[in-house]
């Protein structure tokens, strides 16, 4: 596949990613890795990457020259060490996961008997900065600040600690504990009790001076091996400290601070990174005293970061690329910066544009999440907006997040009285931005938000304008913007949409656009070139905006051009696939001479890169700012590789004549509503689930006999599928028919008949003029019930005969035939006793893309671009895989307090990973080893099997684990069951049963067993068995499990699997074998 | 109120006033500083001038209460008053937050009478005087039809030196016991806190006073930046020369880089928009080594006519132009940029320390 003339004089570089996205650590190290590579490919170094997440674009062709889709785990890294003999290793592109990790092998020892040098940062800077106290110590020494605190042990040295910190003082306990009894306390009263209650539960906290109410503001700073530093960016964050970074709306450049504090700051930064001597790039978070403008370092990150991403994005400045050039020895004052391709890469850019970052959560597509925000990251995404002003970019920022909301003030906020929005100001949630101004809208003061958030005034005073227009408009009339049109453009200099506009004085989006354009009120282009026109720019880089009288970009009209829509932010299934998918597309494009239009809103990405398209707009995919684009660019349209949000946008710009490359837009419509697919079905003689619609509770129930439970049920038109969910009884239907944030009149709910026990399968494709020239079908591993975005996926189909899927592409032959498909698409099948039935088509690439493109060797994007553009695409025919591919998903419930870990009809994992082996067994133990499980040394599990078929159906397994010395420890009813089968059980406590040990929470506590097995006897869905589920103890073991770390199985299938691998092999057996040397499998 | 602003080009760019409602004739500059506008409106060096912010939003966090270190020493502002004719933003914040604020930005313009106007596409403005140069511009609060007269910058320097002798003295800890004469081409006051913290005891003089007809014993001479045309201060160069043939030590910052050059026979240029910001970066000839500088500068010192016994100590990295020059044998020296920062960073700062030693 790829040339193997690699000179041995080349020097091997080993990079580690990140693996799968989880909370915390997403796609913004896809960007990272991505530029590390083609910096040190220009540098003629030979790069050996180690990154399970297949959907990246840093695991595609033509940049890493090695790959292994190994999990970056000491052991798997050390064979390839072992194997790739590099010289070098880079820790710092693949987030925490590649740090821990880089750290451990340097610690054993291992980095130094394989003679493996880490290259920038040393790792003495990377163990200092991880140590709160060495930290501190390091930098007092030369004089910088940082918060005072220390470990406590009993209330005594507490009382003691506080009074020489002085109050307010901040008390921490630690996590495993939920966080529970952290405060602040103003004076010794109040620690008392603090620490009273603290040391009933833990055996130590952690004291440090309250920094409640300081600003928080970070410094993304460069160094290279001759001491040369920059900052290269500054950020504010909306929220004082408290809230998480990673959770807050930050803003750059910073807004309220002075000159003096902005560089003292930044003088503080550099002194820190020369202190400890990092090379390449780090994040420096402060605490600002917004009193005396006194500051603390709360943090350094000696490694890229989110922030870091962000600021690369901000600010055009690319961070990653230039560390990886510092990390070889390279110095800024030789590199160039490759946005002027004139100027210097030291340098610090100058902002003409304040950039605002949102956080985007998906929090209710989670059962038992708690939606408060704090000082632990739960948000799973990230939106950008830029604009001239806060206002204009904030409100960009709440149309970019695609969660339902117009602007920052929005009608479906409008119920709740001031009373009510005091209050929910007071706690910190995924909605605080629209909870600040809906409250500002009913009156209540900026001084009085001010002091219950700490939010900086300038910011309240911001979003008042925004307010204060929304109610100057509601007064309005439409007519009156003929007479005066200087209202409507400062709304549009405000941001709002002309949607908003629109709802405000009940017209059409479209009206407000038509009179708009007559009143020649229109954005212009500006564009990010890293000096604030100083210097002449040759950046892609591109964004529009209404404080502005003249275009930077004016295309040239006989430039031939096509524009791609892009995923938007990553939330629960839109994840960095859809990115690998536009840029693939992109690449595409390119390759076949056309210039490339991008348009995202990502930060988090690589298409929103400065060297991917050749014009990119940073902008909101919404019908308003695509067609402002389409008036500007004139080129036809991508629709069917960024995910569900360009697929929905299709048939609306298809109404407004912008030509769509691909699937025509009305075929796009008839997969898509329901109604029209299901006739279609029918009139093709293709079986599906038997299904109907119900606006009423009565029509429910009369449907509900016809269809038999469980049945499944969603409400049409409902965001991001939320609300899905399998009902098992009428008792069932009445309390879910009974929820308020639904108005069934308005999105009938869908109803359809549950085939459990079928197993489901993705068929991916591509097609040509209705023609399937290339297709793949995965076989998920769980049955029925559980979302295909939460499914372990295996390729080839481990259960499918060859005939059924022959079947199977018939089927879908038949259907693309129909459609007249050019381009993407996906159908997802279940089988059940030899039929099988279609359950959803989508005229789009999904999420199985890049794992199916990956495994066979055929990239199913670029086929499909070049279908769309209207080449003749030779048919692949497919051989007989000699190996096997698993995709395994990842899960980020111990970010989430409270969730419940079991699988359900809504999708919950927030990333994926993909391994290849000799069979199933290898590749599914490299798979789980790569996400949440961990190699089993105990010996010792936890079983619980809820419901007599999972009982029988784990009974072999159980055997094996007897078989391979593990002890089982179970609940009674499970130990009852396996010793009637002659399994050797112990039985254990309850949770509740504290007086016995050992109990439940002992093994959990304790760590004393390696993984758990938690089955929940029936479907468990968060909308209707929330109210009794609570105390079950079922989920109170998983829940626990997932606090201590402890690996779970919630499923009889996932963990059946994991024990028969395991009595397979053992971890040595595990091939470490390269993507290249599985793809020459192929040929 | 609506606010036009006429350019030499024949353009007109309305926005609103929000400074003070009269007219203004400048030279039309701009600078790309993200924070520091209360610093870059009082220094004098942007005497004459109208100047436009890149960054959209200023007036963030207010103006400060001036706060006097001493008789004509002012701790938190460049100078005592603003010296730029008229300001051009894209966003006045009207709404400040900041525990020093005392007044809005627009209050503070109206005080000093300087007209601005915001609501105005500075980019596009920015790219204009990128590629035709700074143009000759107008203030004005009505629509006229400007007559253009050539404006005349000479006197410039004379308007913003003090005029008068002053002496500074360092606290007494950090005294090093040495004088400096600083000739006042229209200093910023960070440069005598700068040397004032450096333990020095600063003479401040008019900038057509010679040093050495001061009574007092002095160790070394200071030039200090101001605006307009180097050639137009030709007394200035004189007394330098004199002042490097008394062999003292010397040390030139902006204006005093140029001054100094032009007294040791290299010639000087005007940029066709100048260096206004803070983040220029500069890097040390010798060492190899790389520092970010703030700016504010409309001419240059031609690199190509330093005479022999004097050597290049930095270069602007962006464009390559002149950023500093010394002897080769003598305490001689004079940067372009503001190793003070106030705005900008303090990444230089350290040549107080090395110089005068």
């Amino acid at each position: 596949m790829k040339s193997k003339k690699v000179l041995s004089t080349q020097e091997k570089i080993l990079l580690l990613g990140s693996g799968a996205l989880k909370i915390g650590e997403a796609g913004e190290f896809d960007y990272s890795g991505t530029q590390a590579i083609k910096a040190l490919k220009e540098e003629g170094k030979q790069v050996i990457l180690i990154n399970p997440n297949v959907a990246t674009i840093q695991t595609s062709e033509g940049l890493a020259d090695e790959i292994y889709f190994l999990p970056v785990t000491p052991f798997f890294v050390e064979k390839v060490i072992k194997k790739e003999k590099p010289s070098g290793i880079l820790l710092s592109f693949g987030g925490q996961t590649a740090l821990n990790c880089g750290m451990e092998l340097a610690k054993s020892g291992v980095l130094e008997k394989y003679n493996v040098r880490i290259l920038g940062t040393p790792i003495q800077a990377v163990i200092d900065t991880e140590d709160r106290e060495l930290f501190s110590k390091r930098l007092a020494k030369i004089g910088l600040k940082t918060a005072k605190g220390k470990i406590i042990t009993s209330a005594e040295e507490g009382m003691q600690f506080a009074e020489e910190l002085g109050f307010p003082v901040m008390l921490r306990t630690g996590f495993a504990l939920g966080g529970t009894g952290s405060g602040v306390a103003r004076d010794r009263e109040t620690l008392q009790k603090l620490l009273t209650n603290a040391f009933a539960t833990a055996p130590q906290v952690i004291l440090e001076e309250s920094l409640e109410g300081w600003k928080e503001i970070e410094y993304e700073v460069v160094r290279d091996q001759a001491d040369n530093c920059i900052t290269v960016c500054n950020m504010e964050n909306f929220d004082p400290v408290g809230i998480h970074t990673g959770e807050s709306i930050v803003i750059a450049p910073s807004q309220t601070l002075n000159n003096h504090e902005y560089f003292l700051l930044r003088q503080v930064a550099i002194d820190a990174i020369r202190e400890l001597k990092i090379v390449g790039e780090c994040n420096i978070q402060y605490a600002v005293n917004p009193k005396n403008s006194d500051y603390r370092i709360i943090e350094v990150n000696a490694r890229l970061s989110r922030s870091s991403a962000l600021a690369s994005k901000a600010t055009g400045y690319p961070l990653a690329y230039i560390a990886a050039k510092l990390a070889l020895g390279k110095n800024l004052p030789d590199l160039q910066n490759l946005i002027t391709q004139k100027t210097s890469a030291f340098f610090e850019p100058a902002l003409d544009y304040v950039v605002v970052k949102i956080p985007r959560w998906d929090l209710d597509k989670y059962s038992h999440a708690i939606n408060e925000i704090g000082s632990e990251m739960k948000s799973v995404g990230e939106v950008m907006a830029i604009g001239r002003t806060f206002e204009e970019a904030i409100q960009k920022g709440a149309r970019m997040l695609n969660d339902g909301y117009e602007g920052v003030l929005d009608k479906a906020f409008s119920q709740e009285t001031r009373k009510q929005l005091t209050e929910k100001v007071k706690k910190p949630n995924s909605m605080r931005l629209f909870t600040i101004c809906s409250a500002m809208r009913e009156g209540v003061t900026l001084e009085q938000i001010h002091q219950i958030t700490g939010i900086d005034m300038w910011f309240l005073a911001k979003l008042k304008h925004i307010v204060a227009m929304y109610q100057k408009l509601s007064k309005s009339s439409f007519v009156s913007f003929e007479k005066n049109p200087d209202l409507l453009l400062s709304a549009k200099q405000l941001g709002f949409s002309d949607r908003q506009i629109g709802g405000i004085l009940k017209k059409k989006e479209d009206d407000v656009r038509t009179l708009r354009k007559k009143l020649r009120i229109l954005p212009v282009v500006k564009r990010i070139d890293t000096m604030a026109g100083e210097f002449p720019a040759k950046t892609n880089y591109l964004y529009l905006t209404y404080h502005g009288t003249e275009s930077d970009h004016v295309p040239n009209a006989k430039e031939k051009k096509a524009m791609v829509i892009g995923g938007g932010p990553y939330s629960i299934g839109t994840s960095v696939e859809f990115d690998w998918c536009a840029v693939n597309t992109i690449q595409t494009l390119k390759k076949n001479g056309l210039s490339t239009v991008m348009i995202n809103c990502n930060p988090e990405t690589v298409s929103t890169d400065y060297d991917n398209s050749d014009y990119l707009y940073f902008e909101v995919l919404s019908l308003e700012r695509i067609l402002d684009i389409w008036d500007i660019e004139q080129s036809p349209c991508v629709v069917s590789v960024g995910g569900q949000i360009p697929n929905n946008l299709a048939p609306k710009l298809a109404t407004h004549r912008v030509p769509l490359l691909g699937t025509k837009a009305e075929n796009i419509y008839r997969a898509e509503d329901r109604k029209t697919f299901s006739k279609l079905l029918d009139n093709l003689k293709i079986p599906q689930p038997t299904w109907g619609e119900a606006r009423t509770l009565k029509q429910a129930k009369e449907l509900a006999v016809k269809l038999d439970y469980p049945i499944l049920v969603r409400p049409s038109f409902v965001l991001s599928g939320r609300a899905m969910s399998v009902l098992e009884s009428e008792k069932n239907l009445d309390r879910y028919m009974s929820r308020k944030d639904i108005d069934f009149k308005e999105h009938p709910l869908v109803m359809s008949r549950f085939l459990s026990d079928a197993t489901e399968c993705d068929f991916d494709g591509v097609s040509q003029d209705g023609k399937i020239i290339a297709y793949a079908i995965s076989e998920h591993l769980e049955g029925g019930g559980v979302h295909s975005g939460d499914s372990t996926l295996t390729l080839p189909a481990v259960g499918l005969s060859r005939s059924m899927q022959d079947h199977l592409r018939d089927v879908a032959a038949k259907i693309v035939g129909a459609l007249d498909v050019n381009g993407p698409f996906n159908i997802q099948f279940l089988v059940l006793n030899d039929v099988a039935y279609v359950i959803e088509c989508n005229l789009r690439a999904s999420r199985s893309l890049p794992f199916v493109s990956k495994t066979l060797h055929v990239n199913f994007i670029q086929m499909a671009t070049e279908v769309m553009l209207g080449k003749k695409v030779k048919p692949v025919t497919l051989t007989k895989l000699p190996f096997q591919a698993v995709k395994v998903p990842q899960f980020s419930f111990h970010k989430l307090r409270g969730t419940d870990p079991v699988l359900r009809v809504e999708m919950s994992s927030t990333g994926e990973v993909a391994a290849f082996g000799k069979d199933m067994h290898d590749a599914y133990l490299k798979g789980l080893y790569a996400t949440n499980v961990k190699p089993p040394q105990k010996k010792a599990v936890l079983v619980s099997l809820g419901g007599s078929k999972s009982k029988l159906r784990f009974l072999s397994s159980c055997g094996h684990l007897i078989q391979m010395g593990f002890t089982i420890f179970g609940t009674s009813g499970t130990v009852l069951f396996l010793k009637e089968n002659g399994i050797a059980a112990t039985a254990v406590g309850k949770i509740q049963e504290t007086q016995k040990h050992p109990n439940v929470t002992d093994l959990l506590a304790l760590r004393s067993i390696d993984f758990a097995i938690v089955i929940p006897g029936r479907y468990k869905n968060n909308e209707v068995e929330q109210l009794y589920l609570d105390n079950t103890d079922g989920y109170t073991m998983r829940r626990m499990a997932i606090d201590f770390g402890i690996p779970i199985f919630t499923t009889v299938d996932n963990a059946a699997h994991f024990v028969d691998a395991l009595a397979k092999y053992e971890l040595e057996d595990l091939e470490v074998k390269s993507w290249s040397e599985y793809m020459s499998q192929l040929h | 109120m609506k606010a036009y602003l006429y350019l030499a080009d024949g353009d007109v760019i309305e926005g609103e006033s929000f400074g003070y409602e009269g007219e203004a004739d400048g030279e039309v500059v701009f600078s790309t500083g993200m924070t520091g506008y209360t610093e870059s409106l009082t220094d004098p060096s942007f005497a004459g001038q109208i100047l436009v912010f890149t960054y959209p939003l200023i007036g963030n966090y207010g103006v400060p209460k001036v706060v006097m270190q001493d008789s004509h020493l002012v701790v938190n502002f460049e100078s005592e008053r603003i010296w730029t004719r008229g300001v051009i933003v894209c966003n006045e914040a009207a709404e400040p937050s900041h525990y020093q604020s005392q007044q809005t930005f627009s209050a503070w313009l109206k005080k000093f009478k300087v007209p601005a106007i915001s609501g105005v596409d500075t980019r596009a403005l920015t790219h204009k005087i990128r590629e035709k140069g700074v143009l000759q511009g107008k203030i004005s609060m009505r629509k006229i039809a400007p007559k253009w007269k050539p404006l005349d910058l000479t006197k410039v320097v004379s308007e913003a030196s003090l005029n008068q002798v002053v002496q500074y003295s360092p606290e007494k800890s950090l005294s090093s016991g040495k004088t400096i004469a600083l000739i006042d081409c229209g200093v910023k006051h960070g440069i005598i806190r700068e040397m004032l913290n450096n333990g020095y005891k600063i003479i401040r003089i008019p900038w057509d006073m010679n040093p050495l007809d001061l009574k007092e014993k002095i160790d070394g001479v200071l030039v200090s930046n101001g605006p307009g045309d180097p050639k137009d201060c030709e007394i200035t160069i004189q007394h330098i020369r004199e002042v490097l043939n008394a062999k003292l030590p010397f040390l030139g910052i902006c204006l005093g880089h140029q001054l100094l050059a032009l007294a040791i026979g290299a010639n000087t240029y005007k940029l066709p928009y100048g260096h206004r910001g803070l983040n220029q970066p500069c890097q040390d000839v010798l060492t190899k080594k790389a520092y970010l500088t703030s700016q504010n500068h409309g001419y240059a010192v031609d690199r190509a006519t330093i005479p022999s016994g004097f050597e290049e100590w930095f270069i602007n990295l962006n464009d390559q132009t002149s950023e500093g020059l010394r002897s080769k044998t003598k305490n001689i020296a004079s940067v372009q940029f503001h190793p003070e920062g106030q705005p900008g960073p303090f990444d230089t700062n350290w040549i107080f320390k090395k110089l005068m030693k």
